[in-house]
């Protein structure tokens, strides 16, 4: 550089300098201005987590929770099923360091639930990672994990535990090897039972487990001593439409279901098997052909000659030999006067107050394992299968499908579907009005009597005024053709207490092969006993003095009773201090 | 802003060289306002530093309660679960099926009323009142039935050694026999044989029968 040109780069002028120092005091307020705007950042972000993302780190703390998959309960709180933490051990071969031999005898002194020559298999494996086993105790997994063995992995998993075992196994299901619902209530509300905000409050089902206890039991020991294939059972609150025992035998033990989804064991009879239920379905018949109109005189006497239907025909198991009043059909369970009373109503109106009970759709309730209905073809629904739908044949639904209905039948004609899940009270469903409130009445007074005088006298449970009808259809052949004469399913459908009716319980046993097969032997006497023991636990007061008997002064002179001592009319009489007639 | 631009207006301004003491006086200041400033960053620092070690002590001790908390909530389902099982109902009815016995109640059990319960097992006279004795309210709130022109009852009793002898000699009346559950309702088969670890196991949990203690 030259002197000339050094001189004039040292001459700065004064106007020069004072824009150096002018930029320099904006550089000076940017940065100051950035570093302000940066701490304000700060502590706005402050302001923020400290007043607004607080509450949500509370919601979910670090630390392990005992809530891995919300509890099941029953209504009165009883444990289902409930989860625990478990580990599951895995083997990585390549990594293992020592001798494999020792650490097999340790793993098996550890395990010693587990089969050494699995865990031999699991630790030779060729691969890089496989699982010696499942599910195993925290103080196992802490055994393991002091052994300081770089080949064993430890993942932590939910251990779900039913203490009932078998108990309501169906309706509770099960869950998988990953942890997830694969049948009953656990599948049905997986996401429910696995949502972080609702893990700790247990899902509370409308069962009880005293009742599903006595109805399995009675079940069972029924199903053993008549040697049959299977059977269901249904107890059913008919205000509220819940479900307080659902039964279905073979049971499974749901701690450990194994593989045997789609085995006989595993499937729900009560729910998803659709059976023809047989001449439970008069009763219904009978309150449609009322309602409809199609009888309006109880007097009526319907004949009991046998009819021939185009290549069918249609007769009574226990002919009278003489034309039935409307009480009488059902108390002697007469097909023919039932047919009757279907053909003079007609297809239209049978098929719509089989819509409004529900019997046309999926059986009823939260489950996913639901059956549907089997009904004759729309174009194929003629006069003949008007007439064996009315006596319950031609016609298949589920055990659940037929408490939902006669639940409307005797509560006083108000539809409301079955439900698995607690109603709290006061919170109960409006329902649909299916008959009328006369039309139930008289209906609960002629099962009252179907009990007393007709088929049903062995489900009598002495006090608690049961009501019900039998019901005993032959199965259907294994080609489907046709009918197997040898092979019936047993079925009793009931109330009690008539006079005021609160339960329904149905009992159906498949296929009995010892003793009698009609359902009055073999459905009737379990129907009794499960009464006998659950309607204590239900508050269900009995009466002996013939009081509380329901009033059936509507059909005086309409029936024949059998022993005039136990004739609801007489024994209210007898308990209101009238004269008994002889 | 504003103060920090006239400031250095003052101190570095053109011709203001000749101002040597009070650019003196204003370079003390300004070293005194900066110590000012570091000494109060640094309080505010180990101040803050402090009290975020307090939060931070504050959250761990909470976590730690939150683990201790979760721990027991887990030991008491745990046992709670160990409880269900052990009590589960499918145990309970095998144990009735094969030792207990124990059959529901049936309708004939059932007493109408609090006299008969009191009296249960006693002959009832016939001139005892059946009905039932009326509760007596705390507070009143119907109005009360007017009262009946009925005659007291006057009871009288011979106190004489006669009749007491009397009294001692007639037997005390027999209890009415209670009426026992109606077999053929409750009717079961014969129960099997009840395993020797099962009776060990009920006899355990309800003690051991009367009859079989040595």
């Amino acid at each position: 550089m030259s002197p000339a040109a050094i001189a004039r780069a040292q001459i700065r002028l004064p106007g020069h300098r004072q824009m150096a120092l002018g930029q320099a005091r904006q550089r000076l307020a940017i940065g100051i201005l950035l570093f302000g705007a940066f701490t304000v950042l700060l502590g706005l972000r402050l302001v923020e987590l400290s007043m607004f993302d607080g509450p949500v780190r509370h919601a979910r703390p670090a630390v392990a929770s005992p809530h891995l998959r919300a509890d099941i309960i029953d209504r009165n709180g009883v444990t289902l099923a409930s989860s625990f933490e478990a580990y599951a051990l895995a083997a990585r071969p390549r990594d293992i360091v020592g001798d494999k031999e020792a650490l097999i005898a340790k793993l098996s002194q550890i395990l010693p639930e587990r089969d050494p020559g699995l865990i031999r298999a699991a630790v030779y494996h060729d691969g890089k990672f496989r699982y010696i086993t499942r599910r195993i105790l925290p103080e196992q997994a802490e055994a393991i994990r002091r052994m300081g063995e770089p080949g064993l992995t430890l993942e932590r998993e939910a251990e779900r535990l039913y203490p009932h075992v078998g108990l309501a196994a169906h309706l509770v299901g099960f869950t998988g090897i990953d942890g997830r619902g694969e049948g009953g209530m656990e599948r049905a509300f997986e996401e429910r039972l696995t949502d972080p905000a609702q893990r700790s409050k247990p899902l509370a089902l409308s069962i009880d487990v005293r009742v599903q206890q006595a109805l399995e039991s009675e079940l069972l020991h029924q199903m053993n001593l008549q040697q049959a294939s299977g059977a269901a059972g249904v107890v059913m609150d008919v205000h509220t439409g819940e479900v307080l025992g659902i039964a279905s035998l073979p049971a499974y033990d749901v701690n450990r279901p194994g593989g045997l989804t789609g085995m006989p064991s595993h499937m729900n009879r009560a729910t998803l098997g659709v059976y023809e239920l047989g001449s439970t379905f008069k009763a219904f018949t009978i309150a449609m052909a009322m309602d409809s109109g199609a009888i309006t005189n109880l007097a009526e006497r319907f004949p009991t000659t046998p009819i021939a239907v185009g290549r069918f025909r249609i007769s009574d198991s226990h002919p009278k030999g003489y034309p039935l009043s409307v009480p009488e059909v059902l108390i002697y369970s007469s097909n023919v006067g039932t047919a009757r009373m279907a053909e003079r109503m007609g297809r239209v109106k049978q098929e719509a107050f089989l819509r409004q009970l529900g019997l046309m759709d999926r059986s009823p309730g939260e489950l996913l394992e639901s059956g549907r209905p089997l009904t004759p073809p729309a174009n194929n629904w003629g006069t003949s299968s008007v007439m064996t739908v009315g006596f319950g044949h031609g016609i298949a639904v589920t055990p659940l499908h037929l408490a939902n209905a006669y639940a409307t039948l005797v509560n006083g004609g108000i539809h409301r579907p079955a439900t698995f899940l607690k109603v709290a009270p006061g919170h109960e469903r409006p329902g649909e009005r299916v008959f009328t409130e006369r039309t139930s009445k008289l209906v609960n007074g002629m099962l009252r009597l179907a009990v007393l005088d007709g088929t049903g006298r062995k489900a009598d449970a002495e006090g608690y005024r049961v009501g019900g009808k039998t019901g005993t259809a032959e199965k259907v052949l294994e080609h489907g053709r046709g009918y197997d004469r040898r092979r019936n399913i047993t079925t009793f459908a009931g109330a009690f207490p008539m006079d005021n009716p609160r339960y329904v319980v149905i009992a159906m046993v498949d296929d009995p092969t010892v003793g009698s097969r009609m359902a009055g032997s073999v459905a009737g006497p379990v129907f009794q006993r499960v009464v006998n023991r659950i309607a204590p636990v239900l508050n269900v007061t009995p009466d002996v003095s013939g009081a509380s008997e329901p009033d059936l002064s509507a059909f005086e002179g309409l029936y024949n009773p059998r022993d005039i001592k136990r004739d609801p009319n007489a024994m209210r009489r007898a308990a209101a201090g009238q004269a008994v007639p002889q | 802003m504003a103060r920090l631009m006239r400031m250095g207006e003052e101190t570095g301004g053109w011709g203001n060289e000749g101002a040597g003491s009070a650019r003196a006086s204003s370079a003390r200041r300004n070293w005194a306002s900066t110590a000012w400033l570091v000494a109060g960053t640094i309080v505010v620092a180990v101040t803050s530093y402090s009290l975020s070690l307090k939060v931070a002590n504050e959250r761990r001790e909470v976590e730690r309660m939150s683990r201790q908390n979760n721990a027991l909530e887990s030991e008491l389902k745990a046992m709670d679960a160990e409880l269900r099982v052990r009590m589960r109902m499918p145990q309970l009815q095998r144990w009735n099926d094969s030792v207990l016995g124990l059959v529901p109640i049936s309708a004939t059990q059932y007493l109408d009323s609090p006299v008969r319960l009191a009296s249960y097992g006693q002959p009832l006279a016939s001139d005892q009142p059946q009905a039932l004795p009326q509760p007596r309210l705390a507070v009143r709130d119907v109005i009360p039935a007017p009262a009946t022109a009925a005659q007291p009852r006057l009871i009288s009793a011979d106190v004489s050694p006669r009749a007491e002898a009397r009294a001692i000699a007639r037997p005390a009346p027999e209890p009415a026999a209670v009426r026992p559950v109606s077999e053929n309702r409750m009717a079961r088969p014969a129960p099997e044989a009840a395993p020797a670890d099962l009776l060990q196991q009920v006899e355990m949990t309800f003690g051991a029968p009367q009859g079989r203690n040595p």
